[in-house]
């Protein structure tokens, strides 16, 4: 014979329907006869019930993702996945590099003013005074990189304080290593304005300056 | 829609460490983890921060996803150990927590004020903390004992007892 101390205290047990056959057995039969007993397993009832219709999804009050792009974009953290990212960047440092290179042997035996070399937020960059103001040919093309490099330029200015040092010194100096090669290449190009192969080397570059440029506005706005 | 923004190219690009990806499997995914994240702790800022740490871990892990099971049962699955490890673990944590005697874990003073009428969601706030993990973790979230005495690392007639008690709370609050 079930008491009601038993019943009460095997209730959550039978709701959920772990009992064995002789414990539910009784349990039921008590429930059926005590009608404070039955008042009690309805009530647990009602509470699963309540229990199991709560929303799966509840938002967070504010936007928790800034914090974690920033974690996980940061180079303190990074991990294997996140050195995906940093060997892209490497890439883009290394192929300007050896632009860098190749215009030095087109160019080694012109005289040239000292290229200038441009920094995150500085006025100017490739399109700098020392080198041909237009150019033949692409000339169009390269004037709209030229207008993308500055806008790009900046909207990374202004954003400057939100990217940590290390971050904002790597992008300076792969800024700089490109910036060197479009000046090389343009002053080669206003030389030799009908050598295909130096105006396709400087649209390559451009285009790994503003590749590099809209890297940084996105990890800057993260 | 399109292959490439369902939830497997998503993941896929995540994985090859695009974050616009990842940022999208997070819009998809952060409500069902906060979700958890509140119930279990019983507080806002643990859960944001708690939310945020399971991100940040699926991200590095992502590598790990084998694409067997669903990516939100995947991630909802980090986010229940790094929960539980943070119980163990984290600065919240203490003796009263990890013990494995639900006796011991008498209401605080601050869980039993006039909570006469308050919803369910605040009710479960103010359960101790291991019957508010039991609770959440079978009524809530449907595991079975051995689960959770597992996820929690309980005895499973402690999580039991854990569920009675928080069950017979609940009650006592609720009317």
């Amino acid at each position: 014979m079930t008491t009601c101390d038993e019943a009460r205290r095997w209730a959550d047990d039978w709701l959920d329907g772990q009992l064995s056959d002789a414990l539910r057995e009784g349990i039921e039969a008590h429930l059926a006869a005590c009608p404070a007993c039955r008042a009690h397993a309805d009530g647990v009832r009602s509470l699963l019930a309540a229990a199991s219709a709560l929303p799966r999804e509840v938002q967070p009050e504010r936007d928790l993702w800034p914090a974690i792009a920033a974690r996980v974009a940061s180079p303190a953290r990074r991990t294997r996945r996140d050195l995906g990212s940093a060997r892209r960047w490497g890439a883009v440092a290394a192929a300007a590099v050896l632009l860098v290179g190749l215009t030095a042997i087109i160019v080694a035996r012109r005289a040239r003013p000292e290229a200038e070399t441009t920094g995150v937020g500085a006025r100017s960059g490739a399109g700098a005074a020392a080198v041909p103001a237009s150019l033949p040919g692409f000339g169009e093309a390269f004037a709209e990189y030229e207008r993308a490099g500055q806008a790009l330029r900046s909207a990374l200015a202004d954003r400057r304080g939100q990217m940590s040092a290390a971050t904002l010194r790597e992008v300076e100096d792969n800024l700089r290593i490109i910036d060197g090669a479009i000046v090389s290449l343009r002053m080669a190009l206003a030389q030799n304005p009908d050598c295909s192969e130096l105006s396709t080397l400087l649209a390559a570059t451009y285009g790994h300056q503003i590749d590099l440029l809209r890297t940084a506005n996105q990890l800057a706005s993260m | 829609m399109p292959e490439n923004l369902d939830g497997r190219g998503l993941v896929r690009r995540a994985q090859e460490g695009d974050l616009e990806a990842f940022e999208a499997l997070y819009r998809e995914n952060v409500g069902r983890v906060y979700a958890l994240c509140v119930r279990l702790t019983g507080s806002r800022s643990a859960a944001e921060d708690l939310t945020q740490e399971v991100f940040v871990r699926a991200w590095r892990k992502l590598g790990q996803f084998r694409g067997e099971a669903a990516f939100g049962t995947w991630l909802y699955r980090v986010a229940v150990n790094v929960v539980m490890s943070e119980r163990r673990t984290g600065p919240g944590s203490n003796r009263e927590e990890l013990t494995d005697d639900p006796a011991a874990l008498e209401p605080t003073s601050q869980s039993s004020g006039p909570e006469v009428g308050m919803d369910l969601e605040r009710a479960i706030a103010t359960l101790p903390p291991g019957a508010r993990q039991v609770f959440v973790l079978h009524d809530v979230e449907g595991h079975r004992h051995e689960e959770i005495a597992r996820l929690v690392g309980i005895a499973v007639g402690t999580s039991r007892a854990h569920l009675h008690r928080a069950r017979a709370r609940l009650r006592e609050v609720l009317q």
